[in-house]
């Protein structure tokens, strides 16, 4: 019971006393956050295979209590992990850079309030905890350069409307059901419009706190503003694990959706849609973070998709699919991070022929690569082949799932485009003359993307073995998952090394990091070698160029598809409205109310004209009143 | 149960000491005053503990039986009391150190400050009519006196105001005194309850508590009785301003007369709801009254005497009220307006030692200038108005919701409208004063009155965020001291 306490009041509580004692920062952050980790271990050896449900307390009929289960322990270890691999790395790049000394607070209450949503047993709780998450997710996206303002805001009304829309839908839950604890037993059925409605309203929450489509549009914003951890944790990490783990609740737990084939159709629509939208989009960006955050969208399709087929197979690999992307996507933006801090610069024209000089940033990023785009052995690829495998097996109850396999398997492509094209131009190709001196970052900004990179390894290649048995399969009791087709990981691994050993030999003593130079001949002028350079950016501009696409691309870029912009429209007519029809007329009645009062105040301070006598009139009136009323 | 006598032996012990000490060395008037002064904190502390589980503790002077014996009850209500008048003193005395750099005679302020927290502490723990009248009087001279401490023309007409309508209400106490006296023969108060309960509701009766009433309404500053304080409070130095304003009319006025309602005459909502309507009604003039004047007021500390006037009125209102949420709710706005009101007496005082200024108007841009003092006096402000989870918003709260109980709807409204006020004239304040940019040329407070100001805002968010012990500890016990009524009778003549 203390352990579960002590994961939500310690990071926090730690990040405060580190913000009031700045000489002891780095050390309280740092064993805020482990004895986090340590309590998330215990709680995880713990509560293997058992549920505890606490009340802490009950307010007006609502039961706000913790519940902890398999499901719970895994997230909380992996939030633990994920932040203190964050810290290590923000500490170097935060240090003397603008906001240094609420960094660690927002980051623990970060942590705090990820703790509180996972360990919440009542939606009511659950909304608490979140709306705590809004506020850090506010507070440290103001940490960056001045832009981020904006982003902020566009954050805080995009996560706030969907913050009253899962508050709308909670209420429903809670009038129909009678209760707004989860597992709800039994699981609430979809079977009339009220409840499904309900169902969507929660949605509409798990995904905007997810990241998908069409709720993403403050990630890519805040991609160029924020410092690169920023991104890894938040919108990378924490916001997939608990959005996530939100849909799993309500799809799971709450309801059953394996009922409803409409609900898992619409589950499945926004899926497939996210991935490849977003990937499109990734592809044609110039700027390394906003690629990586289009990226962090798109993979949100994946766990989407799965989750929504119902089939346990596809659950359990949209699961597992959420842990890979976290580390994953988290290596990648530390990688680019430790890029744009040594080359002070995140736009790929600028970048190239890095490779050389940070060789341990490239190893990490192309292993992370590989795992984002589904290369075996790979954690990614497993991830997804499971959840192509739950696709096909719904040929059972629908048609349709020929167009969801193949929006996934084409999203998987483009992902592998995009990030060759973004290898490219980061550590391959000719170094511009500026970027001669750049060097291998320091020792504690290259350990986190090591860890992760070594994790997207293992938990590829012992997929079965390690997070599978211990982590996903005992988050889903009520399944019972049986591996379709046949995946051999040892003979691959042993194949791809070979093909790996190959490669680097090539690499080695090939010229794959010297780039073949040639005059370049344009009818008689001599261009300089530097000016003629072949950068990455463009790799696929016949891409954009395609006639149809091209408009699609400018109404994106333009932010058609952000429900930001319509919902400020909306907003600025209302505005319009009040301020010029009924803003007027209640000035007028406030002035008008304001005024009497206070001319009535300085009737009644004139009373208070100085003199004795006066007074002493006042108080024997009031006596002689209380007298009459008294006693007679 | 020793403390009990030291509580009144200690602040009297330091009062003489002080002129003989000060003769030899000058520092030793504020050190002895603030020692004094945080040991009785400490005093007050163990009291609220030393009460948990007792329903009353009675020490007898010189070990003789209470009706013949001058007696000190100390009950929930009266810990409670001394609690709230040791935290004002406390924070007053460490403001008081540096800002009497202004004044000569420095060591007649802190005998008078002594003695004004005798009596204080004195009116709390007596159980003895004649010798709550005397306490009563230590400290209503104490304070004429220091009121006109700084002898200039304003401060000493405005003092001489206030003696003249104190003095009237002091003789009027001591009028109902000797009519007391002349019927039932007895001066304590356990046992003047006992006569009082057989001659219930004759008019006897209500004449006393009538002329009861305009006495300690006269010393808390309740509308239309509240003239002299709008003067007096002003000219005061602002550490006694804040004493004055935090915890003096509060023990003068609204103990006494929660101490006599409830527990000496026995009135109670259920059989005497006429009178109890009357608190309401001077509760709600005062609110009404003195909220709007507030508004017109242009002179810093002026303003806040007129608020205070108003917030005492939620005080009877709550009383009034007199179910438990009321009462518990007119308890816990003892606490909250004591400590906010002494913060922004004092944040007042900082800006006058820097500034010389006290006319808003021609003050402003302090908040860059002065940001402690700023922020306290937000943060006071704001626990004024009722902003959770500083502690003024449990105590309003509590008073709504004892309103709402008993049936009055409209006077919850009202209640909680009337912050609208409030946070109008306090906004007057932090408009003129720490925001509009007026060229003024201040720096910050000296350390010792920021401390104290950063101390009281402390005392706001900690009991606001601990409401559940302070509610559990403190509160409910005093307002079940009230409600116990009679029962007070037995208590103390009963044995122990």
């Amino acid at each position: 019971m203390n352990e579960v306490y002590l994961m939500l009041l310690l990071p926090v509580g730690c990040g405060l006393l580190g913000f009031l004692i700045k000489r002891l920062r780095n050390e309280m952050g740092f064993l805020g956050f482990i004895v986090t980790f340590y309590f998330a271990l215990r709680i995880f050896l713990i509560f293997h295979n058992k549920t505890f449900a606490y009340s802490i307390a009950s307010i007006a009929g609502i039961d706000f209590r913790i519940y902890a289960d398999n499901l719970t322990r895994f997230i909380l270890l992996f939030n633990s992990v994920f932040a203190l691999l964050i810290l290590l790395y923000s500490i170097i790049t935060m240090r003397k850079s603008r906001g240094e000394d609420v960094y660690q607070l927002y980051l623990g209450l970060t942590l705090s309030g990820a703790n509180g949503v996972v360990l919440s047993g009542n939606l009511f709780l659950m909304l608490i905890f979140w709306n705590m998450l809004v506020f850090a997710l506010y507070g440290i996206l103001l940490v960056g350069k001045k832009e981020s303002v904006n982003a902020a805001r566009k954050a805080l009304t995009i996560v706030g409307v969907s913050d009253f829309i899962l508050m709308l839908g909670i209420i429903i839950v809670y009038t129909i059901a009678g209760s707004a604890n989860f597992p709800a037993e039994p699981l609430l059925s979809l079977n009339n419009g009220v409840m499904i409605s309900a169902y969507m309203l929660l949605l509409v929450g798990a995904i905007a706190k997810a990241g998908a489509m069409p709720l993403h549009t403050w990630i890519p914003e805040a991609a160029r503003v924020v410092p690169a951890s920023t991104m890894a944790f938040i919108p990378a990490c924490i916001d997939k694990l608990l959005g996530i783990y939100f849909l799993v609740r309500i799809s799971y737990y709450l309801f059953d959706i394996t009922q409803s084939l409409p609900v898992r159709m619409t589950l499945m629509s926004i899926g497939a849609i996210t991935i490849v939208f977003a990937v499109m989009m990734a592809l044609i960006q110039k700027e390394a973070m906003r690629l990586l955050s289009f990226h962090a969208v798109s993979q949100v399709g994946y766990m989407v998709l799965g989750i929504g087929t119902g089939i346990p197979l596809a659950v359990a690999g949209g699961l597992f699919h959420m842990i890979n992307n976290a580390i994953y996507k988290m290596c990648l933006f530390l990688c680019a991070g430790s890029v744009e801090y040594r080359a002070r610069t995140s736009e790929l024209d600028h970048l190239g022929g890095l490779g050389t000089k940070m060789p341990l940033t490239m190893l990490c990023f192309l292993i992370a690569a590989f795992a984002i785009s589904g290369v075996p052995p790979f954690n990614g690829f497993y991830s997804k082949w499971m959840i192509y495998q739950g696709i096909i097996e719904l040929y059972k109850e629908t048609n349709l799932w020929i167009i969801f396999l193949v929006a996934a398997m084409f999203g998987s492509v483009l992902t592998l485009a995009s990030f060759l094209k973004m290898l490219h131009s980061l550590f391959l190709g000719e170094r511009p003359k500026e970027l001669d001196k750049v060097r291998e970052v320091r020792f504690g900004m290259i350990v986190p993307p090591l860890i992760l990179a070594f994790l997207c390894i293992i938990f590829g290649i012992f997929a079965e073995q390690i997070p599978l048995a211990r982590l996903i399969y005992p988050s889903l009791p009520f399944f019972k998952i049986e591996p379709i087709g046949f995946w051999s990981a040892g003979l691959t691994t042993v194949l791809m090394l070979l093909g790996i050993l190959i490669g680097l030999i090539i690499f080695i003593f090939g010229t794959a990091l010297k780039p073949r130079k040639s005059k370049v001949f344009v009818g008689g002028e001599v261009l300089d070698t530097e000016e003629a350079r072949i950068t990455g950016p463009n790799f696929y501009s016949s891409v954009h160029n395609i006639d149809m696409l091209e408009k699609t691309y400018r109404f994106g870029e333009e932010g058609a598809f952000d429900f930001y912009n319509y919902l400020q429209g909306i907003f600025g007519g209302f505005g319009t409205l009040f301020r010029e029809v009924i803003n007027k007329f209640f000035v007028l009645v406030y002035n008008a109310f304001a005024n009497i009062i206070i001319s009535l105040g300085y009737v009644f301070s004139a009373v208070h004209n100085g003199e004795l006598p006066g007074y002493l009139g006042w108080i024997f009136l009031g006596a002689i009143f209380i007298f009459i009323l008294l006693a007679l | 149960m020793i403390f009990l006598p030291l509580l009144i032996a200690l602040p009297l012990f330091s009062a003489f000491v002080i002129p003989l000490l000060s003769k030899l060395w000058k520092p030793f008037a504020p050190v002895i005053g603030n020692i004094t002064t945080f040991v009785l904190f400490i005093f007050s502390l163990y009291g609220i503990a030393a009460i948990q589980g007792f329903p009353m503790l009675v020490y007898k002077f010189g070990n003789w039986p209470p009706p013949i014996g001058i007696i000190f009850s100390f009950d929930a209500f009266s810990a409670f009391m001394v609690f709230v008048i040791s935290i004002i003193v406390f924070s007053g005395a460490l403001f008081a150190t540096k800002y009497l750099n202004h004044y000569t005679g420095q060591w007649k302020f802190w005998t008078l400050y002594m003695l004004l927290t005798t009596g204080l502490m004195g009116i709390s723990v007596t159980g003895d009519l004649f010798n709550m009248f005397v306490w009563i009087e230590i400290s209503a001279i104490a304070s004429y006196a220091l009121v006109s401490f700084g002898i200039e023309a304003e401060e000493l007409e405005a003092s001489l105001k206030y003696m003249v309508m104190g003095e009237i209400a002091g003789m009027t106490l001591l009028l109902a005194i000797a009519l007391i006296y002349a019927k039932t023969s007895t001066l304590n108060l356990a046992d003047i309850a006992l006569s009082f309960q057989t001659i219930q509701y004759s008019k006897f009766y209500w004449s006393i508590l009538a002329l009861l009433l305009f006495a300690f309404s006269v010393k808390a500053a309740l509308v239309p009785f509240h003239f002299w304080l709008p003067d007096a409070h002003p000219a005061a130095p602002a550490p006694i301003s804040s004493l004055l304003s935090g915890v003096f009319i509060k023990v003068l006025g609204v103990y006494t007369s929660a101490r006599f309602i409830f527990n000496i005459f026995g009135l109670t909502r259920e059989n005497a709801p006429f009178f109890f309507n009357i608190l309401v009604g001077i509760g709600l003039l005062s609110i009404v009254y003195a909220g709007i004047t507030a508004l017109s007021q242009k002179d810093y500390k002026r303003l806040l005497g007129f608020s205070t006037i108003s917030q005492v009125g939620y005080i009877m209102l709550g009383l009034g009220i007199g179910n438990f949420y009321g009462i518990a709710g007119a308890v816990l706005y003892i606490l909250a307006h004591g400590i906010s009101k002494a913060l922004l007496f004092l944040t007042s005082g900082s800006v006058v030692y820097v500034t010389g200024e006290r006319n808003i108007e021609k003050l402003g841009g302090l908040g860059e200038s002065m940001p402690t003092t700023a922020w306290s006096f937000r943060f006071g402000a704001l626990s004024l108005i009722g902003l959770p989870p500083l502690i003024g918003f449990f105590a309003k709260f509590l008073i709504a919701l004892g309103a709402i109980k008993q049936g009055f709807l409209w006077l919850a409204i009202v209640a909680i409208g009337f912050s609208g006020v409030t946070l109008g004239y306090l906004l007057k304040i932090e408009n003129n004063v720490y925001l509009k940019k007026n060229g003024v040329e201040a720096k910050e407070a000296p350390f010792l009155m920021r401390v104290a100001m950063v101390f009281l805002v402390i005392l706001l968010l900690v009991l606001g965020i601990g409401y559940k012990p302070l509610m559990d500890f403190v509160i409910q016990p005093a307002t079940d001291a009230l409600l116990r009524g009679t029962e007070y009778i037995n208590l103390i003549l009963g044995g122990i």
